[in-house]
């Protein structure tokens, strides 16, 4: 058992008898739906999930203001009517992304990803990819399916990806253990292991970064015209372990179908000032963040708060 | 920083710059050489300042592939004064 689990199971021995049942409550509704969505066709899967987006964007008013005035401050669109369609389609999207994600993660093997992921990979990223000695350090985003990204990367090259755990501990356990998978395996944000990320990179493997989502500790950059806090965990990793950076994606083009994108391999060297260094590089991941998004506006998730 | 530090002076900076970093609660005194440098206080985030600030302070590159087999202190000073020696 790792230390990370060493955590989790901490946590469940503390927890006040009525939040620990609730907890188990929710750990059980999501076996069951794991269950359901495991025998149910997918095409059916999607299909509620399309209403259940529907409804979740009627019902939910505050969120749904919310992500309508991302979209129109991001100057994707200055049509609301445009803004509230791109809006309804993300929360589908989100909805769709996390049905799939699931049953990928039942249904993807090294035998049969490729059926539904097309691998569209900078030339240079494959290469990197295709060396078992060289660490890649992956920034990524919400948008697409993260989860198949990772899994389909993971076919490649193992890769560990960096995440928060979820509060509910039952929860948190199910949910990394559903998501770990041969070559994929799941490291907590403050991990017990202070050499694990960059352990990560040096022994040849991919780390993946979610960079996009608001970082207390982190520096503003600018995304889409508006200061954003970013982690620059990303941009120390590579400036210490000189590891080359990716921004990769993962692009959903039909049920259950992915595409698998990258920019270049970037690299940059110290100039002396480690502000201004890694400034410059959050802000360039950041800003191919926004070109992705730019480009995939439905498949963006603008419902959560980049900007506070 | 140059090469001439012997480990005394050596050992002091290096828990001069430990002392430095702001978001770790340690007294350096306890520090010894055979202190596990995963028992200082690192998390996976101030580790890396404090990695990129030794390249810093002594003026080496490190090679990142030895430090994560390093285990002590004493691990980290033999591999700045071989770096530092050359």
């Amino acid at each position: 058992m790792s230390e990370a689990d060493s955590s989790v199971r901490q946590d469940q021995t503390t927890l006040n008898p009525v939040v620990k049942a609730w907890c188990y409550v929710q750990y059980l509704l999501f076996r069951a739906l794991l269950f359901v969505l495991g025998v149910m066709p997918l095409g059916v899967s999607l299909g509620i999930m399309s209403g259940l987006a529907r409804v979740a964007f009627l019902v939910l008013r505050t969120r749904r203001r919310h992500t309508i005035e991302n979209v129109l401050q991001s100057s994707i669109t200055d049509d609301p009517r445009e803004a509230k369609r791109i809006a309804a389609a993300a929360f589908r999207t989100f909805l769709i992304m996390i049905t799939e994600a699931m049953i990928a993660r039942q249904r993807l093997s090294a035998a049969n990803w490729k059926d539904h992921v097309q691998v569209n990979l900078h030339p240079e990223v494959r290469e990197l990819l295709n060396d078992p000695d060289q660490g890649v350090l992956v920034a990524t985003a919400h948008v697409g399916n993260w989860e198949i990204l990772a899994r389909a990367a993971s076919m490649v090259k193992p890769l560990r990806a960096i995440y928060r755990p979820f509060n509910n501990p039952y929860f948190d356990e199910a949910i990394r253990q559903d998501r770990e998978g041969e070559n994929l395996t799941l490291i907590a944000k403050y991990d017990a292991d202070p050499m694990r990320f960059i352990r990560t990179l040096t022994e040849g493997e991919v780390l993946a970064i979610m960079i996009d989502q608001h970082a207390g500790n982190g520096i503003y950059v600018d995304f889409f015209g508006r200061p954003a806090k970013t982690t620059t965990t990303v941009a120390m990793l590579h400036l210490v372990t000189r590891v080359p950076l990716v921004v990769a994606y993962a692009v959903r083009t039909g049920p259950l179908q992915y595409e698998l994108r990258s920019g270049p391999p970037l690299t940059f060297k110290r100039s002396g000032n480690r502000e201004n260094d890694v400034r410059e590089i959050t802000q360039t991941l950041t800003r191919g963040i926004e070109d992705i998004a730019r480009e995939h506006p439905e498949q963006y998730m603008w419902g959560h708060r980049r900007w506070k | 920083m140059t090469a001439d530090l012997g480990r005394d002076e050596l050992r002091t900076a290096l828990a001069e710059l430990i002392a430095s970093q702001p978001d770790l609660e340690v007294d350096v005194k306890v520090i010894e050489e055979t202190t596990k440098i995963e028992d200082i206080g690192f998390d996976s985030i101030s580790i890396l300042d404090f990695m990129y600030e030794i390249e810093g302070k002594f003026g080496i590159e490190l090679a990142v592939r030895d430090l994560v087999e390093m285990v002590q202190v004493k691990d980290l000073l033999d591999h700045l004064e071989g770096k530092l020696a050359k």
